[in-house]
């Protein structure tokens, strides 16, 4: 197998077991949207658990409202989530995408494309420099000797 | 008694470390000899009251003395005595005299191996470096953090004991010392970074003199972390082990800028580059173990680990402060000496897989902390709180995790400075194949879920790429004749076994958090439940009263096999039971038993719920913990002199086939080019 072949049939390989394996099989269950739901929002009651890890009481009644939404089918897991937080505001473990908390999520990725191509400038800058001059013939005669020399 | 011997004991460290400050400042300013090696004495003078003070607060604890008011509050009559001696370190103040005597003791090492060069202005600034932020924790133990200060009013005939999630499981005798030995460890390289750019003697030698100490610490912290990871599994009860809290963060972040530095520093040991950076990297290091304390000892932040609130926040935040302005300070007044000479000439190149490994982890650090203090600043704005949890943890460090796991895949078959196809291609070939073919095999096996293949394709290709070093380094100490196991050691080889630990914390990490079950079962004496494919049956319970806590524990068989028993714990004072899971871990997957609720004796219904958790490969993450600490040994192990070890003759041979001859470092840094990596230096000349 020729060395490029190789590599294009593992790119395909790769590239076909990932579209069949991101499929999921089958639709979540009611539990596992539940679960979904739940550690998205924090237990109001206890520091820093989320309401699908949590087993204090008002975890366990937020869950149990969620499930009762989630059996009757007829909200989306957004809806849901956001009639939750209607009565309980702040719980919100995932900050809002709009105001301040876009902040949150926009600013790793602004500072890594500005450092990722302040670098990548930078080393295109160096590579146009021009190379550095040639050694002259002094220079050679010099290694000549230093390498003859025992 | 206790009282007086630990406060004096506090005083002697105190006046120690202040008068060992004076006298190598004076010693540095007059160019006096005597001064300095007399400086370096105070450090046994500091070692000696820290011990002492360990001394008083241990047999206070051990002898239950609760006149003082932190041993009313951290023990009792009743507390087992492993709990009563790790009560040292169940809340702050006793804490913070742990920190004052690891950090002692550092002190003390670091002076009897630097003892013949005792004079030389660089270890003696970096003496006087490590004096001061031990002057600063004594100045708090002295202060507001005094553990042995006398309560007020009668002493009471009881105390109440530790926080009972701190005396639940042994691992608390573990996790915290360890943590606290990684933590502290960076003070060194520290110490030595502000020495070296005090003294102007910017070159490689102080990274070289440092090199070990920071892997150590590196490697103390790495094992502290994955100890608390397994803590919180073992203990806490909801089945996972991280939950992106705070005091997690906090720990986590200088082991992020940690890592980046032990990999950045060898493109300056290499090429003379980064000397900024690198420089940065540990003043980050050091300025974040401080910064951890402040958030999680002042209380600040609201996590399931703040034991403690109390009024050092301002000293600490104070503290942080300055050294956070004396570092960029010093960097600023030095900037023209550390400007580096070398380039990068091809990104494609070991130093260019640095420099993203760099940016990467650098990106990993600033999510976690910009997630960690943002509800700080939100409320600061606007006023009211605003949480940043797991999910957004999560949905922003995935991307950096599988780029930080492709680098470890490819930088270790990377030549310095530029490389060719047919180098990759010969390099790469089978890990990237291993790497493939694990995708598909997952994908045939019925696994289903990008981000999990993802990270097992990643992981398999970086695992492959680091057996690949390994194996030609052992092949390689073969065919030289030294014996096998030399083929392991040394950086570049303990560094691939330590690769390896990563990998199975990876696969472990996205194993357990993907393909995970949980349930809560209501059962009676005798009923079974199934879930993923093992079966739990109710035995029935019992009640055990012990001197601290009644115990109220279900009997659970799994699987027909060995029984189990998850229990809820009540201890006198707390008003919530406290529950401690059972769990039988198995190479393949653990379950995980909780007991939700217990039989209620008063409506006399038997049932019991007992919830079901079953996560695959959760035994990974500890073993990959590990394997980790096992190669940073490796990767510290003292090398064979006279011999380079094979396994990097590869990499220096390889470049000068490929690229023919390149320009040459104009400041030829003692790199390895000149001196084998990992052998010690002859000592620089004081200058």
């Amino acid at each position: 197998m020729s060395r490029r072949a190789a590599w294009v049939v593992m790119g395909v390989l790769l590239v076909g077991a990932l579209a069949i394996g991101s499929q999921r099989d089958g639709p979540l269950t009611d539990e596992a949207r539940v679960r979904r739901i739940g550690s998205d929002l924090r237990c109001p009651t206890c520091q820093g658990m989320s309401v699908a890890d949590s087993e204090a009481p008002a975890a366990v009644g937020i869950r149990e409202e969620i499930s009762r939404r989630v059996a009757a089918g007829r909200e989306t897991d957004g809806q849901i989530k956001d009639y939750i937080l209607g009565l309980y505001p702040n719980i919100s473990l995932r900050p809002e995408t709009h105001g301040l908390g876009l902040v949150v999520w926009a600013l790793p990725v602004v500072a890594a494309v500005v450092v990722v191509g302040a670098l990548a400038a930078v080393v295109v800058r160096r590579r146009r420099r021009p190379p550095p001059p040639g050694l002259s013939d002094d220079d050679r005669l010099l290694v000549e000797q230093a390498l003859r020399s025992p | 008694m206790n009282a007086i011997l630990g406060t004096a004991a506090v005083a002697l460290a105190l006046a120690g470390s202040v008068l060992g400050v004076i006298t190598l400042a004076t010693g540095l300013k007059r160019g006096d000899a005597r001064f300095l090696r007399a400086g370096q004495r105070y450090v046994w003078v500091v070692l000696l009251g820290a011990v002492l003070a360990t001394i008083a607060m241990q047999s206070a604890l051990v002898g239950h003395d609760f006149a003082l008011d932190y041993v009313a509050r951290n023990n009792s009559r009743a507390t087992p005595l492993l709990y009563t001696i790790t009560g040292m370190w169940s809340a702050l103040e006793g804490s913070i005299l742990l920190w004052g005597l690891i950090l002692a003791g550092y002190l003390a090492v670091m002076a009897r191996h630097f003892r013949s060069r005792a004079s030389d202005p660089l270890v003696a600034w970096a003496t006087l470096t490590g004096l001061v932020v031990a002057a600063f924790f004594f100045l708090l133990l002295a202060g507001p953090a005094n553990p042995f200060k006398v309560g007020t009013g009668p002493t009471p005939l009881d105390g109440l004991g530790p926080n009972p999630l701190l005396q639940n499981h042994p691992l608390v005798a573990f996790h915290p010392p360890m943590l606290y030995l990684g933590y502290v460890g960076f003070t060194i390289p520290f110490a030595f970074a502000i020495a070296a750019l005090a003294t102007g003697r910017l070159g490689e030698g102080w990274l070289v003199e440092t090199r070990r100490w920071s892997l150590f610490a590196w490697g103390f912290l790495t094992v502290g972390v994955v100890l608390g990871a397994w803590w919180s599994y073992e203990v806490l009860g909801w089945g996972g082990y991280w939950a992106w809290d705070p005091v997690e963060n906090a720990s986590f972040l200088p082991w992020l800028t940690a890592t980046a530095y032990l990999h950045s520093v060898m493109v300056q040991e290499r090429r003379g580059m980064l000397r900024v950076w690198n420089l940065s990297l540990l003043v980050a290091t050091f300025s974040l173990t401080i910064l951890g304390t402040f958030l999680t000892r002042s209380g600040v932040l609201d996590s399931v680990h703040a034991f403690s609130e109390s009024a050092i926040g301002p000293m600490i935040l104070a503290f942080f402060a300055v050294v956070v302005a004396v570092s960029v300070g010093l960097v600023a007044w030095r900037g023209d000496q550390l400007r580096s000479p070398g380039t990068i000439d091809s990104p494609v190149s070991r130093e260019g897989a640095f420099l993203a490994n760099n940016v990467a982890f650098g990106a990993f650090a600033f999510v976690v902390l910009l997630g960690t203090v943002f509800p700080l600043i939100a409320e600061a704005i606007r006023g009211d709180r605003l949480s940043v949890g797991a999910p957004y943890f999560e949905r922003m460090t995935m991307p950096i995790g599988f780029t930080l796991l492709f680098l470890m895949a490819v930088a270790p078959a990377l030549p310095w400075r530029r490389t060719s196809t047919e180098v990759l291609h010969r390099r790469l070939l089978w890990p990237a194949w291993a790497g493939v073919l694990t995708v598909v095999a997952c994908v045939a096996f019925g696994l289903r879920g990008f981000g999990p293949l993802v990270a097992f394709g990643l992981a398999a290709f970086a695992g492959a790429a680091a057996v690949r070093q390994l194996v030609l380094s052992v092949r390689g100490a073969r065919a030289q004749g030294t014996p096998l196991w030399r083929g392991l050691t040394g950086r570049a080889n303990g560094g691939m076994i330590v690769h390896l630990g990563v990998v199975l914390i990876a696969v472990g990490f996205a194993a357990s958090s993907s393909f995970g079950h949980s349930h809560q079962f209501r059962l009676a004496p005798g009923e079974s439940a199934t879930l993923a494919g093992h079966t739990v049956t109710y035995l029935g319970f019992d009640v055990v009263d012990q001197p601290n806590k009644r115990t109220f524990r279900a009997r659970v068989r799994i699987d027909g096999g060995k029984v189990y028993a998850p229990a809820l714990h009540q201890f006198p004072g707390a008003s919530l039971a406290i529950g401690s899971p059972s769990v039988r871990s198995g190479p393949i997957d653990d379950v995980y038993l909780t007991l939700v609720a217990a039989p209620d004796a008063s409506t006399a219904d038997p049932t019991a719920v007992i919830g079901v958790n079953i996560q695959p490969l959760v035994a990974w993450l500890w073993t990959g913990g590990a394997v980790m600490g096992f190669g940073t040994l490796l990767a510290a192990w003292p090398r064979d002199r006279r011999r380079r070890t094979p396994g990097e003759a590869e990499a220096p041979a390889a470049p000068a086939a490929a690229a023919g001859p390149g320009p040459v470092d104009a400041d030829a840094p003692p790199g390895p080019d000149a001196v084998p990596a990992d052998q010690p230096l002859p000592a620089e000349v004081p200058g």
